[in-house]
């Protein structure tokens, strides 16, 4: 059941794509390939389809052979995808991912003729023999290392984001690809384990863990939740995003405040706002202190250049908060801005530079 | 507030739809409003200064000065408090299109003797406190429009999130 559901979304999903493909870089490319090879993979492991494909081919369990492969490239393409879009200054995936990709799609080949030996029985395999195992756990491995290097490219993923709704979409797939991960990791042993004590399988744990491993499978599914369209991320970020913005808010006022009290500025309009218009125009009252704490940093640089300190401490101290201050580099979109002189403002707040009494 | 208010009628009177804001398209939006061509000039100017509104006393021109050592958001912000000063009507040094590349020569150069840039900077340092709140006003308002339209962007540098160039391009954005 849901290999059917995952094969309808990616098709679905492919058919979605397929216009955008006309001006996509490389990165889209790569997860394009990784949605029509993974639908393909899902799709053979729908019961009919699997049994079509292996009389098609007049070899049993073929199904199972060209399923692993396919997977295994789309895993390598998912990756390369995200790793282009989070580096694109490296254009190529780890070439020991790639090695490694080659060296399992062989390994698979060289089990062609074992093939036929393998159980009949493709949602709940127990290995019998060593092909049988061989042939499960290796690509398992695969499977590991693979979701394993993409956790901590999609664990970056959402280290950069600077947006609720990007975080959260990457903190899905980086959750989903932990599960995927913890499948693998957990499935091998387990596999191992019953291969080599097949009495085991029956007992209370071994069950609780095939109830636990099968709920990991349907856990793991949840990196469709991926592409699902910004709108929706945005919605459900919302009080998030309202409760970072407050907070952001207030912290920038804070330096600002304590700038003004350093080295007053003429003003620029002051406008009071209640709380509910203040919740109503954060982005705008964002906008303005961020405006005001770049006033505030140029008259800064100003009053250094033209060296009018009341004495030897204060210079210090200007020097002091101005180095803190040009650390950041201004040329930067709103959002990255902000949170820029969001981490100031905490330092500042944990370590005040300036001694009310003094 | 009531340089708020008179700003808000300033800014209503030019019927822009702010959905559609770009700061080259809203200068183009004042051109055809009131017939007159503005030039936007980039010059390092004095760490006092963050822009000048000169307007030209010969041809339909207003050239607005902004300090191009300021990083973007802050250009954009110097630019709309100019152009605040023109939509309110201020007095603001006329010059001919003689005199306009000397001025920007001592401007440039930070060449204060000259006649002109002082008597350009003079304006801008010592400008009347209730133009200056006018201005920043007529900013401010149209800030606020361009944020309530979810054109934030527009007043500062574009993202270059490569993450969220990624997902527009997957059209998931």
């Amino acid at each position: 059941m849901v290999s059917v559901v995952q094969t309808v979304i990616a098709g679905t999903l492919i058919i979605w794509f397929l216009p955008k493909l006309r001006h996509a870089n490389a990165a889209t490319t790569n997860t394009w390939v990784f949605l029509i090879l993974f639908s393909i993979a899902t799709a053979l492991q729908v019961e009919f389809i699997y049994d079509a494909t292996n009389r098609f081919f007049g070899v049993n369990h073929i199904g199972w052979l060209i399923t692993y492969i396919i997977g295994a490239i789309a895993l390598y393409c998912a990756y390369k995808a995200l790793h282009i879009a989070l580096d694109p200054v490296v254009p190529k995936a780890d070439p020991r991912l790639y090695y490694f990709l080659i060296f399992i799609i062989l390994i698979l080949i060289l089990f062609f003729p074992a093939i036929t030996k393998l159980p009949s029985d493709i949602d709940d395999i127990v290995p019998t023999n060593w092909p049988t195992l061989l042939f499960v756990v290796i690509p398992y491995l695969y499977g590991i290392t693979m979701t394993l290097a993409l956790s901590r490219t999609l664990y970056n993923c959402q280290g950069t984001a600077k947006v609720w709704h990007l975080r959260l979409r990457w903190i899905i797939l980086s959750v989903s690809t932990f599960f995927a991960a913890l499948y693998y990791i957990v499935r091998t042993p387990y596999l191992i384990l019953v291969f080599l004590r097949p009495d085991i399988a029956h007992t209370p744990a071994a069950e609780t863990l095939h109830v636990l491993l099968d709920s990991l499978l349907l856990t793991r599914a949840s990196w469709l939740f991926f592409f699902v369209p910004t709108r929706t991320y945005e919605i459900v970020c919302q009080p998030l995003v309202l409760v970072d913005k407050l907070l952001t808010l207030r912290q920038l006022e804070m330096l600002k405040d304590e700038l003004d009290r350093l080295m007053p500025q003429p003003k620029r309009l002051d406008i009071h706002y209640s709380l509910l218009e203040k919740l109503r125009n954060l982005d705008f009252l964002l906008y303005r202190t961020l405006i005001s704490l770049l006033d505030a940093k140029k008259a800064l640089k100003a009053r250094l250049s033209e060296g009018t300190f009341t004495g030897p401490e204060i210079e210090t101290r200007f020097l002091l908060l101005h180095d803190k201050l040009s650390a950041i580099q201004d040329d930067r979109d709103f959002d990255s801005l902000l949170v820029a002189y969001k981490e100031i403002a905490k330092e500042f707040r944990l370590q005040p530079l300036f001694d009310p009494a003094s | 507030m009531y340089v708020l208010k008179k700003a808000q009628r300033i800014v209503d009177a030019l019927h822009m739809d702010f959905r559609q804001f770009t700061m080259p398209q809203f200068i183009m939006h004042i051109e055809q409003a009131k017939g007159r061509k503005i030039l936007l000039l980039p010059l390092p100017l004095p760490l006092h200064v963050d822009g000048a509104w000169v307007s030209d006393a010969e041809r339909p021109h207003e050239y607005i000065f902004y300090d191009s050592n300021l990083p973007p958001i802050q250009q954009i912000h110097t630019q709309l408090h100019e152009v605040g000063h023109f939509l309110s009507g201020h007095k603001t040094l006329q010059i001919t299109s003689e005199n306009l590349p000397e001025l920007i020569l001592a401007v440039r150069h930070q060449t204060m003797s000259s006649t002109l840039s002082g008597l350009l900077m003079r304006s801008v340092t010592e400008g009347n406190a209730e133009d200056e709140a006018e201005a920043e006003a007529v900013a401010t308002i149209i800030q606020s429009r361009v944020i309530q339209a979810s054109r934030i962007h527009e007043l500062s540098m574009r993202s270059s999130d490569h993450v969220t160039r990624f997902l527009h391009d997957m059209g998931l954005s």
